[in-house]
């Protein structure tokens, strides 16, 4: 039967009392325990959906806590990522402001550069950023480069002295940083080798003679 | 005498999980949806079909729009579909042979339609309908059969009868005019005639 006459048949209601007329004239005869049967089905359904809603209703608040936590972390983390990246550009405005020697760009800026974050390493003063660096290498130059931001001056007798580890544990003295007013300061370590790789790379306050790791660790890049 | 709650009262009950509605429609409709299931699919599945179709109708009662239609076609639009799409899954001999037994049972109406219990409970439309069924050239009566019991295509009632698609499709509408004249009559008339 096409369609358009199927509905017409039903529509004009037909169709259920054809079906009537053949439950009439059908021998075939209704169990009369079907009707228990699905009257439980229909009644454990409803009971289904009571413990369905009674969950959803114990559901909703905790998702909506849940969404809120997810939004508050998101937003955290958001402000997080724009501060990474305001100190990421705030320290490569301030190279290029500072910087004299075109070989800290062909470090930082040229393809093969690579880089690693130093973190503050000591307790942080509550209100206050923390100091941060960061270490690139390039693995078509010879020099490492290091800049650091937010660094507190450091008093009369003590300079920032940087110290970097290689694959074999070797630790070497990369130099003093030096730091301006603002805290920024930037290092150009000649390191002798083309590509040079580091594990490990330490900032201390320490006296100025001093020539090894020791005294306040400020910023390090470890090993994990 | 209370008077007896319409379908679409019940249904908007059966929309608010009342399971005493949901019974009463059971009891109105059951019999047709298992009659049916039963010739077509043998006795073992119509109870699965019946309590599906119930079971439907207690998910769904709440998208029953009495502006679109009556509560029973609606119903037996839901029924008819979980029929055929039981019997999708057989051979179309085997939907012929269903078919057959039901047109014969329709035809021979007066060796089963005495049952005093199937008139007394049946819908007065039922009735008319039944006699209406009997009354059409056998034909006509085949075609309306493996349509709308056996779930058949046109296509494939020309195949099965050996009749062209145009032919088929005459005998249809045919029929359908006729029943629905038979209806019409029964339902306007308050026709009570149960012979």
């Amino acid at each position: 039967m096409a369609d358009e006459d199927m509905k017409e048949f039903e529509d004009a209601g037909v169709a259920e009392e054809l079906a009537g007329a053949l439950a009439i004239a059908s021998p075939h005869r209704l169990p009369p325990e079907l009707r228990g049967r699905v009257l439980r089905a229909a009644e454990a359904r409803a009971g289904r959906s009571r413990v369905l809603a009674l969950r959803r209703a114990w559901l909703r608040p905790v998702a909506a806590a849940a969404a809120l936590v997810l939004v508050i972390g998101l937003v955290v983390w958001n402000v997080r990522l724009q501060q990474g990246l305001a100190d990421e550009r705030s320290l490569l405005q301030q190279l290029r402001d500072n910087a004299k020697e075109s070989v800290i760009f062909e470090v930082i800026d040229s393809a093969g550069a690579q880089k690693v974050i130093l973190r503050a390493a000591g307790p942080q003063r509550p209100g206050e950023d923390p100091p941060y660096g960061k270490l690139y290498t390039n693995a078509n130059q010879t020099q490492a480069v290091i800049m650091g931001g937010r660094l507190p001056r450091p008093d009369a007798n003590r300079v920032y002295h940087l110290y970097l580890t290689d694959r074999s544990g070797t630790t070497v003295d990369a130099g003093v940083l030096p730091v301006d007013a603002s805290g920024f300061g930037y290092l150009i370590y000649e390191t002798g080798i083309r590509g040079p790789s580091y594990t490990a790379a330490r900032l201390y306050l320490q006296p100025a003679d001093a020539n090894a790791p020791g005294g306040t660790l400020v910023l390090a890049f470890e090993p994990r | 005498m209370a008077l007896e709650p319409s379908d679409e009262a019940l249904v908007a009950r059966v929309a608010r999980k009342d399971v005493a509605a949901f019974a009463t429609l059971y009891d109105r409709y059951a019999r047709r949806v298992y009659a049916w299931s039963a010739h077509t699919l043998g006795s073992e599945e119509a109870e699965d079909v019946v309590q599906e179709a119930f079971l439907r109708l207690w998910d769904k009662a709440g998208q029953f729009d009495a502006k679109r239609g009556r509560f029973g076609s609606w119903f037996m639009a839901i029924a008819r579909h979980q029929i055929v799409r039981q019997l999708r899954r057989r051979g179309t001999d085997q939907r012929v042979i269903a078919a057959d037994e039901i047109e014969r049972v329709l035809a021979d109406a007066s060796a089963h339609g005495r049952d005093l219990e199937a008139e007394v409970w049946a819908h007065e439309g039922a009735a008319a309908v039944r006699r209406a069924v009997t009354s059409l050239p056998q034909e006509q009566r085949r075609v309306i059969v493996l349509a709308y019991f056996a779930g058949l295509t046109q296509s494939a009632i020309a195949k099965v009868t050996g009749a062209p698609l145009g032919t088929v499709k005459k005998r249809t509408r045919l029929a359908l005019q006729k029943l629905r004249e038979r209806l019409a009559d029964a339902q306007g008339s308050g026709w009570t005639e149960t012979g």
